[in-house]
């Protein structure tokens, strides 16, 4: 079922191939990518009343497009959270450094746990500043992609991350079946020549399944 | 007429009270030990002990010296987060250690245990379907999820104290207490009394051990030939915290009394044990802030524990004890408010449990 009436669409590098697969689609969408992942590992927003602001100097360009978001008269899709890869990257780091085959060798459940919940600490507050305005929201998981040995503690991170924006009352758009098997992320849906994202086709099964989460 | 020679007219006036504390006053006072060997900012250290261990590390730190941290956090802990799972505290998880008998088990665990009977001698509490370690009790605020991740947790911090002890060049144990609570049956050292931080408290299982001299100096006279064994060229650096216990155990002690008893006993303690290795200092931090020539001051409304100066002044003694390159920088660094905050004292635990 084809999306309906507008969307507005906010994230980091991963929304990219999801905006150019709307646009292709001939979905009316509005927004974009706010910036990489890292950039909301730190507060990157404020509001003002119902006008939102996006904090940085990147961002400034992005003002007047983000502003009216959190009154928007459309559903909202997100990735904000979901630079999964860079968290995995990092948590592989500190094992090998550590010289530990997996995070559990090294850490408890409950530390990687609070790790990811301490990493998405400024996004996990915008979904609640969402929730408490009463938008509807979905938010997609990371494109299942990031070097090979880092791939179960994206999965991992991903598990945890989840049920915490759920927690806020966004919906997942859950595509993980669709562009994995059990070997890992399908070439099919990743961007050539690039290690991380996800391509237009990544986007175009994004969009279908909201698609039929919105219009059931 | 000139006075006969005697042993004491020959002595500087280090040697004397009026001259080495009276007259100098509380910032004057210098010299107080003849250290056995320098440190430099190369040096790697171990700090472990009761909390003020952890200022000390702090302290450390802040001046430019390399703390040893075997068992690091991971990316993007946030730093409350860091303190309530334990880690930066010390070189490795394992919580305060008051007393040298958990030391010396911790010790043992690292560098002599076989991984097999550890498991055998791991006493694990479990509550509301989550596990604790006894012999740590708040490193994981709510426990392990699992028996399998708390016999890991305990792998990966005796890998960690392992390597610590391989990768230091200077060890400091701050002893904080005499009074520690046994398994009756196992007879190892619990950190704190089982029913406080976590566990139930169980009379027939567990006894409240006050040490006495001759234990104190076993424990920590195995200590260090352990480490020295381990690591020939450690240097080793004993103080006494100067932060009084917040209980005592002993139904019939006074805390005052029973605080004096500790400290004076862990004094003697550390002082006979220095006097018989050619690299061990005692290092004076109780003397610097408890003796009458501090008149107090360095302790906070509650008399207890230390003003973020009281560290520091502990910690200017120590650089200039020991030669630090740095050291002209010291009275030029403030002390951190926050530094009480972030230590973390088991026994703090007890006050809870007062009553009155």
């Amino acid at each position: 079922m084809p999306i309906k009436g507008p969307l507005f669409l906010i994230g980091d590098s991963n929304m990219v191939s999801i905006g150019r697969a709307a646009k292709q689609l001939g979905i009316a969408v509005r927004g974009g990518p706010i910036g990489i992942g890292v950039d909301f590992e730190k507060p990157f927003y404020a509001t003002n009343g119902k006008e939102l602001s996006l904090l940085g100097k990147k961002r400034e360009q992005f003002q007047d497009e983000f502003r009216d978001i959190l009154t928007f008269d459309g559903p909202v899709l997100s990735t904000l959270g979901f630079n999964a890869h860079r968290f995995a990257i990092r948590i592989h780091k500190h094992c090998a450094d550590n010289s530990a085959a997996t995070w559990s060798d090294l850490i408890s459940r409950q530390v990687f746990e609070q790790s990811v919940q301490d990493s998405r600490e400024h996004v996990l507050s915008f979904y609640r500043l969402l929730a408490e305005h009463d938008r509807r929201v979905f938010f997609v998981h990371s494109p299942q992609r990031a070097p090979a040995p880092c791939l179960p503690i994206l999965r991992d991170f991903e598990q945890t991350l989840i049920p915490l924006i759920e927690a806020t009352g966004a919906r997942l758009v859950d595509v993980r079946r669709q562009i994995t098997d059990e070997n890992g992320p399908l070439e099919t849906f990743a961007e050539k020549n690039d290690p991380v994202h996800g391509n237009v086709r990544f986007g175009e099964v994004v969009l279908t399944k909201l698609g039929k989460l919105l219009h059931p | 007429m000139d006075r006969p020679s005697n042993p004491y007219s020959r002595l500087p006036a280090r040697n004397f009270w009026r001259t080495a504390v009276t007259d100098p006053g509380i910032f004057g006072v210098t010299d107080l030990i003849q250290p056995k060997f320098n440190l430099n900012t190369t040096d790697r250290f171990v700090t472990l002990g009761s909390c003020f261990a952890q200022r000390l590390a702090h302290a450390l730190a802040a001046h430019g010296y390399t703390c040893v941290d075997a068992e690091p956090p991971p990316p993007m802990l946030k730093k409350e987060n860091l303190l309530r799972f334990n880690y930066g505290v010390y070189a490795a998880r394992t919580g305060n250690i008051y007393t040298p008998a958990i030391l010396r088990q911790w010790i043992r665990w690292a560098l002599d245990s076989d991984p097999v009977k550890l498991s055998e001698e791991l006493e694990i509490w479990e509550e509301n379907e989550r596990f604790q370690d006894s012999f740590r009790p708040d490193i994981e605020p709510q426990g392990f999820a699992t028996r399998d991740e708390l016999i890991q947790a305990r792998k990966t911090t005796l890998a960690a104290i392992r390597s610590s002890l391989t990768d230091a060049t200077v060890f400091v144990f701050t002893m904080g207490l005499t009074e520690t609570w046994r398994n009756r049956q196992t007879g190892l050292y619990y950190p704190s009394c089982p029913g406080t931080i976590a566990g139930r408290y169980d009379p027939g299982l567990y006894e409240l051990i006050n040490f006495e001299f001759p234990d104190l100096f076993d424990d920590l006279f195995w200590i260090i030939e352990r480490l020295k064994s381990h690591n020939p060229t450690l240097k080793i650096i004993l103080t006494v915290s100067p932060v009084p216990l917040t209980a005592s155990g002993e139904e019939s002690s006074h805390a005052l009394v029973a605080n004096s008893y500790t400290k004076s006993t862990l004094r003697a303690v550390a002082g006979s044990i220095e006097r018989r290795f050619s690299d061990v200092d005692y290092f004076p931090s109780y003397e610097l802030v408890a003796s009458p020539h501090a008149k107090g001051i360095f302790y906070s409304s509650n008399q207890r524990t230390l003003d973020p100066f009281g560290v520091n002044y502990v910690i200017e003694h120590f650089m200039r004890t020991y030669g630090s390159s740095n050291s002209q920088q010291i009275s030029q660094i403030a002390p951190n408010d926050d530094d009480e905050k972030d230590v973390i004292c088991n026994d703090y635990i007890l006050e809870y449990y007062n009553a009155n």
